[in-house]
């Protein structure tokens, strides 16, 4: 399932930052491949922007082993940087350049910024680059950081929470840039508390919690590792629901056209319980997958997911 | 009434707020403050213990027109009190008023700035709460000053009535420039644009009355800093100079009340026009960040030093004149020139600007790297020791211009006002003396800088030795080591010595290996925020 470490942009193993005695990250693992749209979600103060500035080089790491594109975060950040772009978490500007100054600051450093890109994307975020960035609405500060970095010419986009404060307009224009960017074989790592963002632009999410990686895979991976539930009304109770492994909170109730059953299936169970349950021909069957954002939560919450993530956290390749 | 009661609710708590939250900068002030006054104090009482002295004093230095201009007039100066109070002149007449705009500016607008106020006026805080907090803190510290400058002075020995007088005349002239602090708290939209309109104000107000004292002009009333002397409290004290602070303290107050419950949380009263829509390819590079960042900083400097030496340029035919009258004061004074007198002392203004600029300029790079920005121009191509140097060499590079820039103006205006071309000589040959030590400075800022953020204020300390060793090495009697750390002091008190060519190599390699180890410094630690 993951590719191979050649492919992978972004490959970081075991890392852990240290804050005096507070861990903020804890063996973390993550690993970013060649042309995909890479989800990075966990809770608040789960490690996600201190994982990214170590990637940057912005942060020394105490242990563990990161390289972007093979080379060495730390030592090699100028290298890095001139083939990625960035847009922090906490966007701030400078008070008293305009919109369009900032976009070029930022752009002149990287050395990459394809000028008639950034006029078009002025255009699709609506941004008035005229304004003092000290006057600019929250939304509107995230859109000079997008603009800035989304008309770098790179191959590697890393981009945090780079939607928190956009209206749902922008944010669609975002996400078409993100797919438009990403038809072009460009590599996007997204940190983002937005689901239906995650869920529209990411081939594949990482999760973490409290600095260390909790799954990785795709969303029908991880969907896979969930649970499921099944209601349906039958004429006679199924014979063998029982029986199933991954079956479990199975619940009968008598029902004037014969028996109401509820139960809760794993994926691996799904086809055996659904077989047995349609065999009691049902009057009504409804199969319901755990929503995105119940899925996360079983993800993000201390106690743990219910069931196994899609894949052992830490494991090597 | 009760709409004046409901804007000021929360008031109190806003105060204790501010208090808890700033309280080393407002103890740091008063025992500056106080502790000046009380160290010259003590110095003077065993300099000039008897009388016969204090009346040398009182012919030669009590005088001369330059003393006059550099510390205001003096009054009493057979006394010790008289002579400790135009010691104090002027250093006290540019850090007072300096450090009472400052902790105004720290209690209002850097607080609105950081968006506090926004959190906190949005619970049950009325609209001239911060302000009145801002202003409670201004009157609990100069309360505090006053009381302790009393006590300090008193216990030196100098009489009761008069150093009453004269800690009350402190307490005044502070109200009034932290009142002027509060209001331009209120005007300008940050606060640095704030502290660079004060630092306009105590630079005007101060050369206006140099000018009047340096020239006998009868026009005391004409700045804020001339009334300060006028409290005569050594001398037979005034009552006038009292009534002209307060109610001056009092309007400027009720200005700024009056734009705070007019204008928008967050807002200056100058909206902000709209600039161009793109940047020039210069701003893409860190010579030119550091330009841009840098520049409104660098020309306020740069005035300052040209009006500095352009005042004091012309009071140097005041000098002449007073020499050619009376030459035994050239001896007394230990120079070959009268206009040496002048160019020594305005010189160390000038280099107090030049090591400002290079202490502000690093300083710029703690909101850089606090609010991020920073971190987001290291994620691109450069790297940090490019970002580094590029930075550093664009404000030491600004420093050294304020530096000669002031010379330059000293040197012109009095040849102009001498007819001797010397004069432009000798203020360039300081101005290029002092040029090491002045880099010097800019590579220490640059290396506290790296260390983190909390370290740059040494900077600062620095700056104000500088200043305390120029002026006041004698009367505090400083020792040798003590002095030795002003890099000025080092290569020698231009013009008067010849320069120590040795020193200057040495702070000269001095800087570059600070300069080294900062990129060192910087290159390898985390970055605090981005
Ligand atoms: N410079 C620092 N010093 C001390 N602690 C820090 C520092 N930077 C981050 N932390 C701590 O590390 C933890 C991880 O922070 P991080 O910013 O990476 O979280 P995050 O996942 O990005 O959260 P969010 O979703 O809120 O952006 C937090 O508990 C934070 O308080
Ligand atoms: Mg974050």
């Amino acid at each position: 399932m993951r590719k191979s470490l050649s492919e992978n942009l972004v490959q970081a193993q075991g890392l852990v930052k240290t804050f005096g005695a507070f861990r903020a990250l804890d063996g973390l693992d993550l690993h970013v491949a060649e042309g995909e749209v890479h989800g990075f979600l966990g809770p608040n103060g789960s490690g996600k922007s201190t994982t990214i500035r170590a990637l940057l080089g912005q942060l020394r790491l105490n242990e563990g082993q990161a390289d972007v594109f093979g080379l060495h975060p730390w030592r090699d950040s100028v290298e890095i940087h001139g083939r990625l772009a960035y847009v922090p978490g906490d966007t701030s500007l400078w008070p008293g350049l305009t919109g369009g100054e900032c976009i070029d600051l930022l752009g002149g450093f990287q050395g990459s910024m394809d000028s008639q890109r950034r006029d078009e994307l002025v255009e699709r975020f609506e941004l008035d680059p005229t304004k003092r960035a000290r006057a600019y609405s929250k939304g509107n500060r995230q859109k000079v950081a997008l603009v800035a970095a989304l008309s770098c010419d790179v191959e590697l986009f890393i981009l945090d929470e780079p939607t928190s404060g956009l209206d749902p307009l922008m944010e669609s224009v975002f996400q078409k840039v993100i797919a438009e960017l990403n038809r072009e074989g460009r590599t996007v790592l997204l940190s983002s508390h937005i689901l239906a963002e995650v869920e529209a632009l990411c081939d594949r999410v990482t999760i973490i919690r409290s600095g260390t990686t909790v799954s990785t895979g795709t969303l029908e991976e991880l969907r896979s590792g969930t649970l499921t539930t099944v209601e349906a009304t039958t004429g006679h109770r199924p014979a063998g629901l029982e029986g199933i492994d991954g079956v479990t909170d199975l619940q009968y109730e008598d029902h004037p056209h014969g028996v109401r059953i509820r139960l809760v299936a794993t994926h691996a169970a799904m086809p055996q319980a659904v077989a047995a349950v349609t065999a009691a021909e049902p009057t009504d069957l409804v199969v319901r997958p755990p929503s995105l954002e119940q899925l996360f939560l079983e993800h993000y919450q201390e106690s743990g997911p219910g069931v196994g993530a899609a894949e052992p956290a830490g494991g090597e390749s | 009434m009760s709409r004046i009661s409901s804007q000021l609710a929360g008031t109190l708590g806003l105060f204790r707020l501010g208090l808890r939250s700033g309280w080393l900068g407002v103890a740091g002030t008063i025992l500056l403050v106080a502790g000046l006054i009380t160290a010259v104090a003590i110095s003077i009482d065993s300099l000039f213990s008897n009388l016969a002295e204090r009346q040398q004093y009182e012919a030669t230095l009590g005088e001369s027109p330059a003393s006059q201009a550099f510390n205001g007039r003096g009054y009493g100066l057979d006394t010790i009190g008289g002579i400790t109070a135009y010691e104090v002149g002027f250093l006290g007449q540019l850090l007072f008023p300096l450090l009472a705009v400052h902790l105004a500016l720290r209690h209002t607008r850097r607080e609105e700035e950081a968006g506090r106020t926004e959190l906190v006026t949005a619970t049950r805080v009325g609209r001239l709460g911060p302000l009145a907090a801002g202003l409670l803190i201004v009157l609990f510290t100069v309360t505090a000053i006053g009381i302790l400058t009393f006590a300090g002075t008193a216990s030196v020995g100098l009489p009761l009535a008069g150093a009453g007088w004269y800690s009350v005349g402190t307490a005044a002239l502070m109200l009034f420039f932290a009142s002027l602090g509060l209001v331009l708290g209120q005007v300008a939209q940050s606060a640095r644009t704030g502290y660079l309109a004060g630092l306009a104000a105590v630079t005007a107000a101060f050369l206006i009355r140099a000018l009047i004292d340096g020239s006998g002009w009868d026009a005391v009333w004409a700045s804020p800093l001339g009334w300060f002397a006028e409290f005569r409290p050594f001398g037979e004290p005034q009552v006038w100079p009292l009534a002209a602070f307060l109610v001056s303290a009092v309007v400027l107050v009720a200005g700024a009340g009056a734009i705070a419950v007019r204008r928008d949380l967050g807002a200056g009263i100058l909206a902000t026009p709209a600039g161009p829509e793109r940047g020039r390819a210069s701003l893409g590079t860190a010579m030119g960040l550091s330009w841009r960042l840098n520049r409104t900083a660098i020309l306020a400097w740069s005035v300052t030093a040209i009006l500095w030496g352009g005042v004091f340029g012309i009071l140097t035919q005041e000098m002449a004149e007073l020499v050619e009258a009376d030459p035994t004061v050239l001896e007394a004074l230990g120079v070959d020139s009268g206009s040496d007198v002048v160019t020594s002392l305005a010189v160390v203004v000038i280099c107090l600007a030049a090591t400002a600029t290079a202490v502000q300029g690093m300083g710029r790079l703690i909101s850089e790297e606090s609010s991020g920005r920073l971190g987001t121009v290291l994620a691109t191509r450069i790297s940090r020791k490019r970002l580094w140097l590029g930075w550093w060499a664009v404000v030491g590079a600004s420093a050294v211009a304020v530096q000669l820039l002031g010379c330059m103006a000293l040197g012109l205006v009095s040849w102009a006002v001498l007819s001797e071309s010397a004069a432009f000589s000798t203020a360039m040959e300081v101005g290029f003396g002092y040029a090491v030590p002045v880099v010097f400075v800019a590579a220490m800022a640059a290396l506290l800088r790296s260390i983190g953020s909390r370290w740059s204020v040494l900077g600062w300390l620095l700056v104000g030795w500088i200043a305390t060793v120029g002026f006041l090495a004698e009367t505090l009697q400083l020792p040798e080591w003590a002095r030795g750390i002003s890099p000025l002091h080092l290569v020698g008190q231009l013009p008067q010595d010849e320069l120590n060519v040795a020193a200057v190599l040495s702070l000269a390699a001095a800087g570059g290996a600070l300069l080294v180890l900062s990129v060192g410094l910087m290159s390898r630690r985390d970055l605090a925020a981005g």
